[in-house]
């Protein structure tokens, strides 16, 4: 027997590191790029917020609401609206509360009225962004595992689909539809070149996050597994928001006098006049005592290479008088290179035109999964398409690749749908995904394979388009009440669905006009790869 | 500014798409001659790396330069989908772009 | 002595060869073996060792062994499925394993 060339080997490769993960990997891509958005779908899943309508007085409406909620805490921190949120979020510590990660309490304020809103209990996209990293249903670290498990099948996907790509230069702007295989094949092969720095990127960065849990041996030799002096050392929890502010006074034996706080708006001003993207958030140690020490926050920072590092303005807070902000952590070279990978790949701090860029590149990059995962199908099944394995890989391609976009739909509406008091009800909402995914990976058993494509395309058109107009029984929340207000946050969601449920429902249509006699036109989308050519 | 970059993007890749043969025919039915072949190379690649410039001026250089790498898809995809279904479209769309592009600016 | 050690090396892999020419899939199997578990041993090793090794701040030295260590990884993967034969996989992996693997033992990590 011939022994196989470098590229035949290589082909192989390719095909089984794409083929056995390759419909978890869609669902990690379509996730992930869903994240990028996770706190405006938060936002839209929690109708409450939606009669928020933020104006400039703002912050001093968050104030006048924690001198009345929390006068006697250590410490406030107020969130304020920005690109991505409509509300105010406020946090407090009381006294004998230590700062940290989620400590002391918080609520959400109308921006308007000032008063404390009450949110469903929901996940919301949060749900999704875990999802994309930690799977559900299952014990954190062994999502975490599969995921990266994941995340290296792409990587050699990646890099042995370089090896195999003749022509990756001549064929850059190559697609030819209505071939078929064709089609399917230059479809897959544009997705992945066209976006192949993003790809490589994402799939590097996204091990890289991980790499605490599938590559400790560095920390396990150096530091005989002790993470926290790792931290420590390296700098890499040390910077970004939050639990700072108490350190200010605590511990020292006399409590303080009490003394008002200074007028906060001119402190405000001098600061939106010397920012450009406006304040972020204010916090507030030991408020209404002469020790008040007032925080101001940027909002967001744009290099990349300081992951959380905004400006700060610091002021005593009897006087108004400005103090000596405390320096910032001195960032080295791996540090600095570990900054750029994870916030290039989890965009925290970007304004919402890079995340609509990455959200569009990852898009790309699910539309690369599944366009190879369909090429994989259409060339087997044509060949026999009785063989169990070729239609396991066909009823896994339709129950992912329209399947999950049909649970993520069924998922917002149970946001929906659920009674607003239900006990349970964040977890009811994900048990509903997991019921409707479940099932779209059941039907297609049951159908044959070109009708089951066409029934879930159908389906998923049918859930998606419906929701903004379910919208319309709420009152703030539906699309002549968010485009007449500027409301964009929430405006866009509604029309991002509704672009989703007409390409679903476009692709539905087109595949059954078709006959299977000449098999037709592919229509890659730059969003979603769900047409099929058989 | 992250559209005149987009735009930027798009005619550097459709003056590279039109100096390969192929593509040349597919618009304008023949192979580009000589002269044309090179002004179309150089000028694809000089545009793409300016298209760079305003994103680096709106965002400063890390952020920068990452949107304009995603930019390059997003005008690559663009370029190629037009190639497929209304290559007539193509040159008068990357001459005019930047020009259109250029009084968002204002905005 | 290094003689002898390099002539039966040639002998058993020409058997092997023999082996895997008859039966591919004995061939696929020991490389995705390779590629799945000796990969990942040698990307282990090799970090464990550079976050001793390289001539910087223990956590600087840690992190960059860990940000390249899934380079090698892959590196490992596709050189398990691109060698001429698997038992030359198998051999340069396992090779390249000794270095890190001497370097912890002196080091008494497994001490």
């Amino acid at each position: 027997m011939k022994t196989p060339s470098f590229r035949q080997r290589n082909a192989w490769l390719h095909t089984w590191a794409g083929l056995l993960l390759g419909w978890l990997l869609y669902a990690v891509f379509l996730t992930g790029s869903l994240s990028y958005f996770h706190e405006e779908i938060s936002l839209w899943m929690t109708p409450e917020q939606h009669g928020s309508r933020p104006e400039a007085d703002a912050p001093l409406k968050a104030l006048a609401s924690l001198q009345r909620l929390a006068p006697e805490a250590n410490q406030w921190t107020i969130n304020l609206p920005s690109s991505r949120s409509s509300t105010l979020s406020v946090q407090w510590l009381n006294p004998g509360q230590a700062p940290g990660k989620g400590a002391g309490q918080s609520t959400t304020l109308d921006a308007n009225s000032g008063e404390a809103l009450s949110l469903r209990d929901t996940k919301g996209g949060n749900f999704l962004y875990r999802f994309h990293f930690e799977l559900t249903g299952m014990p954190r670290i062994w999502g975490r595992w599969i995921v990266g498990i994941a995340a290296m099948c792409m990587l050699i996907a990646l890099i042995s689909g370089i090896i195999i790509h003749k022509k990756i230069f001549k064929e850059f702007f190559t697609f030819r539809p209505a071939k078929e295989q064709r089609s399917w094949l230059d479809a897959h092969c544009a997705t992945s070149v066209l976006a192949l720095p993003f790809h490589l990127m994402i799939t590097y960065s996204g091990l890289v996050l991980l790499m605490l849990i599938l590559m400790p041996w560095g920390v396990q030799s150096a530091y005989q597994g002790n993470t926290q002096q790792y931290f420590a050392e390296s700098g890499l929890r040390g910077g970004g928001p939050g639990g700072r502010g108490g350190r200010e006074g605590e511990g020292k034996a006399p409590a303080p006098q009490a003394a008002p706080l200074v007028d906060i708006a001119p402190l405000l001003a001098q600061a939106e006049q010397r920012w450009t993207r406006g304040i972020g958030s204010i916090q507030i140690s030991q408020p209404g005592t002469e020790k008040a020490v007032i925080e101001l926050r940027e909002q967001r920072g744009d290099s990349l290479i300081d992951r959380a590092a905004t400006e700060r303005l610091r002021f005593n807070g009897v006087t108004g008088e400005p103090l000596k902000s405390s320096p910032e952590a001195e960032i080295n070279g791996s540090t600095a290179t570990y900054n750029v990978l994870s916030s290039l790949h989890m965009l925290r701090f970007a304004g919402p035109e890079v995340r609509w860029i990455f959200f569009f590149s990852g898009l790309l990059g699910t539309a690369m999964v599944a366009t190879g995962l369909i090429f994989w199908s259409a060339k087997r099944l044509e060949r026999d398409p009785r063989h169990f394995g070729h239609r396991l890989v066909e009823v896994l391609n339709v129950g992912s690749i329209v399947g999950l976009p049909i649970a993520i739909a069924v998922y917002f509406w149970a946001n929906r749908l659920l009674p607003v008091g239900l006990e349970g009800r964040a977890d009811v909402e994900v048990q509903y995904f997991l019921i409707a995914w479940g099932l779209c990976l059941l039907h297609p058993w049951l159908r044959r394979y070109k009708q089951a494509w066409i029934e879930q395309l159908a389906v998923a058109a049918l859930l998606f388009l419906c929701l903004p107009l379910f919208n319309f029984s709420l009152p703030n929340s539906h699309l002549l009440s968010t485009l007449l207000h500027g409301q964009w946050l929430l405006a866009s969601t509604d029309l991002t669905l509704i672009a989703f449920g007409a390409l679903f429902g476009l692709a539905a249509w087109k595949l059954a006009k078709r006959r299977p006699a000449t098999l037709p036109n592919t229509q890659p989308s730059n969003t979603q790869p769900q047409e099929a050519t058989l | 500014m992250i559209w005149l970059s987009l735009a930027l993007c798009f005619s550097g890749f459709t003056a590279l798409c039109l100096s390969m043969d192929r593509h040349h025919q597919q618009v304008f039915g023949q192979k580009p001659p000589q002269p044309e072949r090179l002004i179309f190379q150089i000028g694809g690649w000089l545009t793409l790396p300016i298209a760079c410039t305003p994103c680096i001026l709106a965002f400063g250089p890390s952020i920068g330069i990452a949107l304009w790498i995603a930019e390059l898809s997003l005008a690559a995809l663009s370029v190629l989908l037009l190639l497929s279904y209304r290559p007539r479209l193509i040159l008068p769309l990357a001459l005019a772009a930047p020009s259109i592009s250029l009084p968002l600016l204002l905005f | 002595m290094v003689n002898d050690m390099y002539a039966h090396w040639c002998r058993l892999s020409g058997r092997l060869g023999a082996l895997f020419e008859q039966r591919p899939r004995l061939d696929i199997a020991a490389r995705t073996l390779l590629a799945i578990f000796g990969g990942y041993g040698l990307a282990a090793l090799t970090t464990a060792s550079l976050s001793l090794a390289l001539p910087m701040p223990k956590a600087q030295a840690v992190l960059t062994a860990t940000l390249l260590s899934f380079s090698l990884y892959a590196a490992a993967v596709i050189w398990a499925f691109s060698a001429a034969s698997a038992q030359r996989a198998w051999a340069v992996v396992l090779g390249l394993a000794v270095l890190p693997a001497v370097h912890l033992l002196l080091v008494g990590i497994f001490a």
